[in-house]
């Protein structure tokens, strides 16, 4: 048995101005090579872990119980020693590559390949030494074209893999991964993993938070040994068989099994559907019923000032309709959803909700017909507790009625006098749904709804969304979770982006895929016949 | 214009100005401006450069022109006098020598700052031996400009469809709280995050830095941009105690 | 932990020490004193007073006595800064720029400059603030050098706005433009001479009006433009005050507690 480059013994450990210990019993050990998984729910406490493990925790005030090996350092924290690891030193054994790779970067440097360089050029390394690292690491991990562009300008998915190339290049002989999977396309998966698996061969120890869903699923599949956080402690939940077969009863079994669920979404399709008549309420719902809720003709979108992203687009929603999106990253899915919601300017085409214009540039009308949850669920959120920001801008005596409805549904009840920005992640996300469900809009937009959720919270989005299909709210939605697609939604419409995209099944793959244009390819996966394009 | 390390061109630019402003003289005030005007034109920056100069220089003409040329309460003989306003000859040309002194001062800074490359300087500072915190804040406030100000029009949207604009001091109001709540709430939680991060990283060094990005430089460039300011401060010594009241 | 030479560095941090160094208080006090003998001098010669006017030593001077004060400081400041405090300062530099341009757009004739810099000295404290402040001014010299010799008072402000929120005046919401007031007029006071003997007048129109009024009821040039400083700052950092005191509160406590912010101590 080998030394292992880390072992973390942590006995409890409980932040300033905490009630009480919110982890305790947890140990980790890292032995070269090794792909240790941890799986917990959002709120667990295992991006705590991470930077636990990681050295960036405890800040001062903080009360830790631990005993540390690293490095050949044997290390011992007690409540109120005043211990404090020196981030520096603990930082060239240990990587954490965090849920939020922005935060990573230095935001001082202005390529990636700078970026990548930053914590080399600390050290005072060599320029040509430097060079070779960088060169290096983005070649492992396909970033070889994107090394002079500026590190905020890459999509998501690629600036983890930047963040992660940063790491790479400094050889921490220890990394750790917050949800790296997550919110990936296909192609952005592969790359990660084979990186992964690079690194493991050259004797990185690695550890990988997860929140058990399919996303990690795979990577836990090589995993020497599988701990499950739950309330604040930590079991093993596998053997450490040096190839440890899949996990059993692991939170992806878990949801595999919702895909039974399936049929109890009620069938839609334009159908007369008696709950529709309370959502919008009036004359207009009766005329909705022969008109789609949601209609696009030869929809074009751009971002800001941007080329065209998408062109072409034809589509028609009916009540209760559900639709995903789905596309590899960076294909233009957020700019269509802006674009329907009247928030960009069409570059050509129209958008009709219940048969009327939506017109660019006039919010306030547009906030009545429809509803957009937006990808960073903290752009939106500024009130002070949950329950103020979900009922704001509502009239009338039935909004605190309204507001608890809600919040009961997505299992907010309990978080209602909290901070929106203290909840944990998969929380967040729910709160700022709850913003939009709300209003009981006719037509429903979300920007990747199921990143950052756990099985429960992915659990009450499902129900969420199929009570709104319910009331007749035609929905619209970007994902990367092709299982969630598949059992939420009437059908898929796959956005094309240049190279290997979207899983397949989900949408076509066929059609020339431009360099720039990306083309919009409505295809059924229900096969009812249902007409796409008017 | 060959490229000079940020250092030389902030070195010559500071002694230019110091130079130019001791000396007292209009006419050499009047020139520097034009050749900053031709430099700016030469390297194709005319239009920054005008623009950049007239928004700092606009209203500061004006206001000198108000504070020394309307009002002007000395015994000379007035050109012109209504109500309050007394315009004098004295007046008029104290406006004019304080106005040429804030052109020179503005042209050759903007000048300056056009033609530095501001990531050039900002790893100039890292390498300078100055505190690592100072090259960090001046790469991060430009890095980070660009990225809020694309954070806050995405909010600007989501808030849009939640009800937010009205009309009225009530209706703006309420706009500003829901931009810049989220926005200072993201802003702050994010510096929290990176500065774990960045120690992590190793930073503020506890060594000398070597940058990446390498910021062309010479020895000649080295020893001008020494020697020009403390030429340009003896200079400027002897033309004050010499009377540098030129008309 | 033994720390013999060859042992590799203690992954262990040394505990931190107490308040400032003595090189940081030495630089800080040379800063001030540069700061006030330029102020005495400029106030015992009163350039504008001297006949044939305003001179170019007393313009350099002036220009020279306050940007030496401001790198000063900076260096009293800058090395000791957490870096926590250091990643938020650009931050709140940009944010500020956002901000004041969504602000600025729609109305209100005041300067709003100052959000960023006092939003640091609220959460991270006055050393902080007051290096938003001279960061933030040296930074937007590069835009416009006519602001380089205000940055002593820049970080003056910023380092108010930390001593406010450390006696607490920013918990209650209503304390927080009173301290803005008594800010402003400091600010005021100590950057009238660079308005008065740098530029002899001031950066907008309306200011400007302000002082040619007090010029014409027969005020000196310092006079006038300290009465004006005196009317438009105090004004201008009541409400930089109020409004950042009302983001400071919308801000979740954890987060407050991150930066061991002076304002996320709670009243008893």
């Amino acid at each position: 048995m080998t030394e292992p480059l880390l072992r973390y013994e942590l006995d409890s450990y409980a932040p300033a101005a905490a009630a009480g210990p919110v982890l305790s019993g947890c140990i980790v050990e890292v032995a070269p090579g090794t792909l240790t998984v941890v799986h917990g729910t959002s709120g667990s406490g295992k991006s705590l872990l991470g930077s636990m493990l990681a050295g960036l925790l405890p800040h001062g005030g903080d009360a830790l119980d631990a005993r540390v090996r690293l490095a050949g350092q044997r290390l011992a924290f007690h409540p109120g020693d005043g211990a404090l690891p020196d981030r520096a030193a603990w930082g060239r054994h240990v990587g954490l590559l965090p849920q939020d790779a922005r935060t990573l970067f230095s935001a001082a440097r202005a390529t990636v390949a700078e970026e990548i360089a930053f914590a080399l050029e600390q050290r005072g390394m060599e320029r040509a030494t430097m060079q070779r690292r960088v060169g290096e690491a983005a070649g492992g991990l396909g970033l070889d074209a994107l090394l002079a562009a500026d590190p905020f300008a890459l999509s998501g998915g690629q600036q983890r893999l930047a963040a992660l190339a940063a790491l790479v290049a400094a050889r921490t002989p220890v990394l750790v991964l917050d949800e790296p999977f997550a919110g990936l396309d296909s192609a952005a998966r592969r790359a990660l993993a084979a990186a992964l698996a690079r690194l493991r061969a050259r004797g990185t120890g690695v550890v990988l938070l997860g929140n058990g869903l399919e996303d990690d699923a795979g990577a836990a599949s090589g995993a020497d040994a599988v701990l499950r956080l739950g309330s604040g402690t930590l079991r093993r939940e596998a053997a450490t068989a040096p190839d440890a077969a899949r996990v059993e009863g692991s939170p992806s079994a878990r949801a595999d099994a919702r895909t039974h669920r399936a049929p109890e979404v009620p069938s839609t399709a334009g159908g007369a559907d008696p709950a529709s008549d309370s959502a919008s309420g009036g004359a207009r719902s009766r005329s909705a019923h022969s008109l789609p809720r949601l209609k696009l003709i030869g929809l074009a979108a751009a971002p800001d000032g941007g080329p065209v992203a998408v062109r072409g687009l034809d589509l028609e929603l009916g009540p209760g309709e559900r639709l995903a999106l789905t596309g590899a990253n960076g294909a233009g899915k957020t700019t269509v959803l802006a674009t329907i919601a009247g928030l960009l300017p069409p570059a050509a085409g129209t958008v009709l909700v219940d048969g009327a214009p939506i017109r660019p540039g006039r919010p306030a009308e547009t906030a009545r017909r429809l509803g957009l949850a937006l990808q960073h669920p903290a752009d939106q959120l500024f009130e002070r507790t949950v329950e103020r920001e979900v009922r704001f801008g509502l009239r009338g005596p039935r909004a605190g009625a309204e507001t608890a409805e809600i919040l009961e549904q997505l299992g907010l009840r309990d978080d209602a006098r909290t901070h929106p920005w203290e909840l944990p992640a998969a929380k967040r996300r729910l709160a700022a749904l709850a913003t939009v469900l709300v209003r009981k809009p006719g037509v429903l937009l979300l920007d990747e709804p199921t990143s950052d959720l756990d099985a429960d919270a992915r659990d009450r989005l499902e129900d969420a969304l199929a009570a709104a299909a319910g009331r007749g709210a035609a929905i619209v939605f970007t994902t990367h979770d092709a299982a969630f697609a598949a059992r939420t939604t009437d059908r898929q419409e796959g956005l094309r982006a240049p190279g290997p995209g979207t899983a397949p099944g989900i949408s076509g793959t066929t059609g020339r895929s431009g360099r720039r244009r990306r083309r919009w390819r409505p295809r059924s996966a229900r096969g009812d016949g249902s007409p796409v394009r008017p | 214009m060959a490229r000079l390390h940020p250092f030389t061109t902030a070195s010559f630019a500071a002694t230019t100005a110091v130079v130019v402003i001791a000396s007292g003289s209009r006419w050499a005030a009047a020139a520097t401006v034009l050749a900053c005007a031709v430099a700016a034109v030469r390297t194709g920056r005319l239009r920054r450069f005008a623009a950049a100069c007239a928004a700092v220089l606009g209203p500061l003409w004006a206001s000198q022109l108000m504070i020394h040329a309307l009002v002007d309460r000395s015994g000379a003989a007035a050109l012109w006098e209504v109500g309050p306003l007394r315009i004098t000859a004295g007046g008029l040309d104290t406006a004019l020598g304080l106005g040429l002194r804030a052109a020179v001062l503005v042209a050759v800074g903007t000048l300056a700052a056009l033609a530095v490359d501001r990531h050039d300087l900002v790893a100039a500072i890292d390498a300078a031996g100055v505190p690592a915190q100072l090259g960090y804040i001046v790469g991060a406030a430009f890095g980070l400009g660009p990225q809020l100000a694309g954070r806050s029009r995405a909010i600007g949207r989501a808030q849009a469809l939640r009800g937010a604009g009205g009309r009225g001091p009530a209706g703006w109001l309420r706009a500003v709280r829901l931009r810049a709540v989220p926005l200072v709430v993201a802003t702050v939680q994010d510096a929290a995050l990176r500065s774990g991060h960045l120690a992590a990283r190793g930073f503020p060094a506890s060594g000398a830095v070597v940058r990446y990005r390498e910021v062309a430089d010479s020895r000649r460039q080295r020893l001008a941009r020494r020697i020009a300011p403390a030429a340009g401060a003896v200079l400027a010594v002897v033309l004050i105690a010499g009377g540098g009241a030129l008309p | 932990m033994s720390t013999s030479p060859s042992a590799p560095p203690s992954l262990l941090a040394a505990p931190g020490s107490r308040g400032p160094s003595r090189r940081s208080t030495i630089l800080g006090a040379a800063g001030l004193a540069v700061l006030a003998g330029t102020y005495i001098v400029l106030l015992a010669t009163r350039p504008d007073a001297v006949a044939g006017g305003l001179g170019e030593a007393a313009a350099l001077g002036a220009f020279a006595g306050y940007l030496a004060a401001a790198l000063l400081l900076l260096a009293a400041v800058l090395p000791e800064l957490p870096t926590e405090a250091v990643v938020l300062i650009p931050a709140a530099l940009a944010l500020n720029i956002v901000l004041g341009q969504f602000v600025g757009s729609v109305m209100l004739p005041l300067y709003l400059d100052s959000i960023g810099t006092v939003l640091v000295g609220f959460l991270a404290g006055r050393r902080a603030g007051a290096a938003t402040g001279l960061m933030g001014t040296l930074i937007w010299s590069l835009f416009n050098p006519t602001v380089l010799p205000f940055a002593a008072g820049a970080g003056l402000i910023g380092f108010l706005a930390g001593t406010a929120a450390r006696w607490g005046l920013v918990r209650r919401v209503y304390l927080a433009p009173v301290a803005g007031l008594a800010t402003g007029v400091v600010a005021g006071v100590v950057s009238a001479p660079v308005a008065a003997f740098v530029f002899g007048g001031t950066s907008g129109v309306g200011t400007g009006a302000l002082v040619a009024a007090f010029r014409s009821m027969g005020d000196g040039l310092l006079s006038a433009v300290t009465k004006q400083a005196l009317i438009s700052d105090p004004g201008d950092k009541a409400v930089v005050f109020l409004a950042v005191a009302l983001l400071v509160a919308a801000l979740p406590p954890r987060l407050l507690r991150g930066f061991r912010s002076p304002a996320a101590r709670r009243d008893p």
